[in-house]
């Protein structure tokens, strides 16, 4: 892969793994800005490893490799500290936090990223405002807002809650760790909107899946294909429907 | 152990002293010192009286202990013996039938060692924390009881049996029977532990069962306590659990004055886990009283205890499930849930789930409730044509379905026999 | 944000700042016997049937022994060594909170402390400034108008005897145990309230507005009587990390409600825990019962605890009237050396009663906090409900948490269900708060508060907001 100096994230011959078991064997990966790259693979190979890392979650050990986010080590900054510099993991199965209500949630999320950011905090008016039009985006009924964060949602609930959340907080690089499992199509639908609109030249995307329907909605610039902890093939858009004809054996 | 008076400082002396005497007449005085320490010991204590904890449930001080006789020996009674083998349908080559202490029945199987006394148990550390007095008590009258090895490997297809009844005709008698099973390494068995009390004069029985699985083992225990007369029932039953060994099973209490069971379950070995039912069933002025402690010391171990109750008349249930987790003892996983159902207005239920929990990374529940039949579900079932018996019977049934699920089949008729009077 | 060392080194010098002067001069020596009894009794002009209870209590006391408990570990109460009488503080050596130590004001400011009770703590308000004076007296005047009474206990023992005498001792009679008796012995002051039939007491009371008190006693006595169709709201306790060189605290809170009254009684406790290593910090033993004497009355207690070395309380109701209602909140908060000892009873006597119970402990450092519930249903108690839930969660590897509930029943109307959970904060949640640039002492305040949530909304709105900033306030330096 040729390495673009200007590009957003960096990965060079990442090897990690967990418990001392090796999970990615030499990831090589380019990201410039305001590009979409899907990675999609088979179960097991790696794909959310990699976006849980690049979140900086605890219980990874990096044997090998670098990884340069804005010209700084990735490797170094705690998960929060990826956050406020703009790094956002939507999860696949978004944990719940009974007792804390998913508006107050928010708003603390928004405001420690503005304060560490040197802007001032929203009050709770402007707050207020500016998440009413972004639910109303996502259609999302509003009463989600004052139920305890993510408990007693159905699927699509969790998926537009982190969608709603990514519109918030404005990231440059999200990490969408198979959005779009377990939803049916209106809740796919609500959910590929809400990407493409939040989608600039400054804003970068990457788009785990393990299927290629997603892709029919939020459109790549590129595709890679994960097995057994590496890269095996990076492509276009037409990689996504060759590999639905032919299934990741081909590979 | 707090002091507490004993109700007669020379409690079962007349007993110990024909005890002592028949040993010599025997031959057999060998353990005489360790049973006249244990004696000592238990007078220090005395019975246990109900402002104890422990022993809250169990009111014994109606009792005159010092009435209770051991059995005179050789009094042959075939006669009872068969009545309950017919029912429980054993395997002879694998049973072990006592009727007041006394052996009749041994078992031939040749898959288990068979020993003559519990003294194999010396190889493995005591972590009992606190002692029982009656295991005190039944150290210094022990008699005769079952106790075998399970060789390494061993997978046992059918049970093993192991049964003792007890039956006074006109003096109070007590028993105080001693059960050792040591499972060795990757072993299997099912057993089957009766204490049958029939009907008759007063009765003691006072027994002590000690498990203790290796590395691997799995024993599956179905244990039954139940008394068609008045009487004192009181069992111990220590379980040692080594790494990655697994003991399921289910107790039933029944019948009888006093019935009582205390379980001590040790997790002593990462990957041990322990999944016990229990369940009481009481009416007329019975009162059972299940005690079960589970001690998780090492890290990833499990626990799940499903505890029932079924109380009709003027009897009361009580069930105490504890549940300590020992620092150290991280993804421990444990859960409890105890329910009661009470039959009658002066039926009496007492529940205490309790948690001791000294490590962080664990998860651990419990729940409990006490209530009545579903009206609702009664209703529905008779608006169905089921007459109105019928229905309760069904409601009961479906109450204890869990607990029942996985009795083998020749106990689960047994067990059955005694659902259906309530 | 403060650290708890900062907060310590702040405790150490508003002690130091100097207090009252003069104490020694007006108190009495050491030691329990008789004279002291009879001299604390002159000394408040009680009438003779408050002397004769007292001697009672106290004889009766002398037979007793100090109950001891598996799960609370203290060096041994010298009794004879207490001072149990000292003259009220009535000059403070500070004029005004300027003298203050700024950055104790700044704690203050954090945990919303309003600006009178600022002065009130270091004895200001005592001293006759012109604003507390009117504002009390207004607040007197309001709820004289509706016929309430609510006074500090050694004036209602003056002014309204009859009362005392006719409801003092009958929730918690000195028979009761240990404590109570000890402190109907020497009890030095309290609040006491009635409230006549019909009434519904237009704000809540507080200890904030207690006339002429005194510095908090050791053994406060507080008596709270709802009349026929009455209802209260009453605020115990203060956010504010509270020093008193007295160790032992032992109070007893009794109420009394009569049919279809209702009392609500909310406690926010932050005495000073101790130090890191477990040495000082108070021992609070509290004796709280509720009687729901009347039909259709209700009782509610909510509280929420994180200071005090010791704490030993069980809030307990008594459900004697048909279609009564007890309720239980509670979120006890332990850290470094505290030990919590707290739970609730629930005594079904009458028919169609119900209770909820709901407890959250929070076992944070060296902590150790156990509940410890009893569910009574008695054999008369018809159509009984019950709903309890416990969830204890343990920060740290070091801290521990216990469950002790016991449920007898002798009732088969009875409908009792009992939930209880322990854990820890789980990685994902810890993790998932950071992903969203919250940092981890923020994401466990946050996820604290969360778990105690159904608790704080109990609380009047006010004490709620103060409650959820001195949980957060308690826990740091808890994360480990």
């Amino acid at each position: 892969m040729a390495f673009s100096p200007a590009s957003l994230l960096t990965i060079q011959n990442l090897h990690a793994g967990v418990d001392n078991t090796p999970i990615l064997q030499g990831i090589e990966l380019s990201i410039g800005y305001g590009q979409v790259h899907a990675i999609m693979g088979p179960n097991g190979s790696g794909k959310s490893t990699l976006a849980n890392l690049l979140a900086r979650k605890n219980g990874y050990e990096v044997y090998q490799g670098t990884i340069t986010y804005l010209a700084e080590d990735l490797l170094s900054f705690s998960p929060e500290e990826c956050a406020w510099k703009g790094i956002f993991l939507g999860f696949q199965y978004p944990v719940s936090i009974p007792g804390v209500s998913n508006i107050q949630f928010l708003k603390s999320a928004v405001n420690a990223t503005r304060v560490a950011q040197g802007k001032p905090p929203l009050d709770a008016i402007d707050f207020l405002n500016m998440i009413k039009e972004k639910t109303a985006k996502l259609d999302m009924p509003s009463e989600l807002l004052y139920r305890s964060l993510n408990d007693g949602f159905s699927g699509g609930e969790k998926k537009r809650n982190e969608i709603l959340q990514m519109t918030l907080l404005e990231p440059k690089l999200a990490i969408l760790d198979e959005t779009d499992s377990g939803l049916d199509i209106d809740a796919l639908k609500a959910v590929a909107t809400g990407v493409n609109n939040f989608r600039n030249e400054n804003r970068s995307i990457i788009l785990i899946t393990h299927y290629q329907r997603l892709l029919d909605y939020i459109e790549p610039d590129f595709i890679h294909v994960m097995v057994n902890g590496k890269i095996v093939k990076s492509g276009g858009k037409e990689l996504a429907s060759t590999l639905e004809e032919k299934g990741y054996a081909w590979l | 152990m707090s002091v507490i008076k004993p109700l007669v400082p020379e409690l079962f002396h007349s007993a110990f002293t024909s005890l002592e005497a028949s040993l010599i007449k025997s031959g057999t005085p060998s353990d005489l010192e360790m049973r006249k320490q244990a004696l000592a010991a238990f007078h220090e204590v005395g019975i246990p009286s109900s402002r104890l904890e422990e022993w809250k449930y169990t009111n014994l001080s109606r009792f005159s202990f010092d009435s209770f006789q051991l059995p005179p020996k050789n009094s042959t009674k075939k006669v009872h013996l068969e009545l309950p083998l017919e029912l429980i349908k054993a395997d002879p080559a694998q049973c072990w039938h006592f009727y007041n202490g006394e052996c009749l029945q041994r078992p031939t199987s040749d898959s288990f060692i068979i020993e003559n006394s519990g003294a194999l148990l010396a190889g493995y550390p005591n972590k009992r924390e606190n002692v029982n007095r009656f295991q005190l008590l039944n150290q210094a009258f022990g008699h005769e009881g079952a106790h075998l090895v399970l060789p390494k490997g061993c997978h046992l297809e059918e049970p093993i049996y192991i049964v003792h009844l007890s039956h006074s005709t006109e003096t109070p008698l007590m028993v105080h029977p001693k059960n050792t099973i040591i499972a060795k390494e990757n072993s299997r068995a099912t057993l089957i532990e009766i204490y049958l009390t029939l009907d008759g004069a007063l009765t003691f029985s006072n027994a002590t069962t000690h498990i203790q699985l290796e590395k691997g083992a799995h024993i599956s225990h179905y244990f039954l306590q139940r008394s068609l007369t008045e009487s004192v029932q009181i069992s111990d039953i220590t379980v040692q659990q080594a790494a990655s060994s697994d003991y399921r099973g289910i107790a039933m209490l029944t019948g009888g004055g006093a019935n009582r069971a205390t379980f001590q379950v040790d997790l002593n070995g990462p990957e041990a886990n322990c999944h016990f039912k229990t369940l009481e069933l009481a009416e007329k002025q019975q009162k059972t009283d299940i005690f079960f402690t589970v001690s998780h010391h090492q890290p990833s171990t499990s626990s799940n205890i499903l505890a029932r109750s079924i109380v009709k008349d003027s009897a009361r249930s009580a069930f105490t499930g504890k549940i300590i987790v020992k620092p150290g003892a991280i993804a421990t996983q444990a859960s409890l849930e105890n329910k009661n159902l009470l039959l009658s207005p002066t039926a009496e239920a007492m529940t205490r789930p309790l948690l001791e929990i000294y490590a962080d990374d664990i998860q651990c529940r419990h729940g409990a409730t006490v209530g009545f039949l579903d009206e609702e579900a009664l209703f529905y079932l008779k608006s169905r044509g089921i007459p109105d018996h019928e229905a309760r019977q069904l409601l009961i049934e479906s109450f204890i379905s869990p607990c029942i699920q996985d009795i083998p089949g020749p106990l689960l008729s047994l067990v059955q026999e005694v659902i259906h009077g309530y | 944000m403060a650290s708890s060392k900062e907060l310590d080194q702040y405790l150490q010098r508003e002690y130091e700042a100097g207090f009252v002067t003069d104490i020694e001069s007006d108190s009495l020596e050491p030691g329990l016997n008789e004279d002291v009894i009879r001299t604390i009794s002159a000394k408040k002009n009680e009438p003779p049937f408050m002397l004769e209870w007292r001697l009672q209590a106290f004889r009766h006391w002398q037979k007793l022994k100090e109950p001891h408990w598996a799960h609370i570990h203290y060096d041994p109460i010298q009794y004879q060594d207490i001072v149990y009488y000292s003259a009220p503080k009535t000059k403070s050596s500070v004029n005004s909170l300027d003298e203050i130590d700024p950055e104790l004001l700044k704690t203050y400011a954090k945990l919303g402390i309003p600006l009178l009770e600022q002065e009130r703590l270091h004895g200001i308000a005592i001293d006759a400034v012109f604003d507390s004076v009117s504002v009390a007296t207004t607040f007197k005047e309001k709820l004289a108008q509706e016929g309430i009474i609510f006074c500090s206990f050694s004036e209602a023992v003056q002014n309204h005897p009859e009362l005392i005498k006719q409801y003092l001792g009958t929730v918690v009679p000195y028979t009761d145990n240990f404590f109570a008796c000890l402190n109907a012995a020497v009890f030095t002051d309290g609040s006491f309230c009635y409230i006549p039939k019909g009434v519904r007491c237009p704000m809540e009371l507080s200890t904030y507005f207690r006339i002429n008190a005194a510095a908090t006693g050791q053994f406060e006595r507080t008596l709270i009587i709802a009349a026929e169709n009455s209802s209260v709201s009453y605020l115990e306790g203060c956010t504010a990390p509270r020093r008193d060189e007295n160790q032992l605290h032992a109070a007893v809170v009794e109420l009394i409600a009569l049919d279809e009254a209702q009392i609500k009684y909310s406690t926010v406790q932050n005495w000073y825990p101790g130090d890191k290593d477990g040495k000082g910090g108070i021992y609070n033993f509290v004796t709280k019962r509720g009687l729901c004497r009347g039909k259709s009355s209700k009782i509610s207690w909510t509280q929420v605890e994180t200071g005090s070395a010791i704490t030993w309380k069980y809030p307990s109701v008594i459900l004697q009237g048909d279609n009564s209602i007890g309720e239980f909140y509670s979120v006890a908060l332990t850290n470094h050396r505290q030990q919590a000892d707290t739970g609730t009873k629930m005594i079904h006597l009458g028919s169609n009663t119900r209770s909820t119970i709901l407890a959250k402990g929070i076992a944070a450092g060296y902590g150790s906090n156990s509940y410890r519930g009893l569910v009574q249903v008695s054999s008369k108690a018809h159509n009984t409900q019950n709903y309890t839930q416990c969830d204890s969660l343990l920060l740290g590897s070091h801290s521990s948490a216990h469950t002790f509930p016991t449920i007898e029943v002798k009732n088969n109307s009875a409908k009792i269900e009992h939930e209880a959970t322990t854990g820890k904060i789980s990685e994902e949640q810890l993790f998932y708060c950071r992903q969203r640039g919250i940092n981890q002492e923020d994401a466990i305040s946050m996820i604290v508060n969360g778990f105690c949530k159904e608790v704080l909304k109990e609380l009047p709105m006010e004490f709620a907001v103060e409650a959820q900033k001195l949980l957060t306030v308690s826990l740091e330096g808890a994360i480990g």
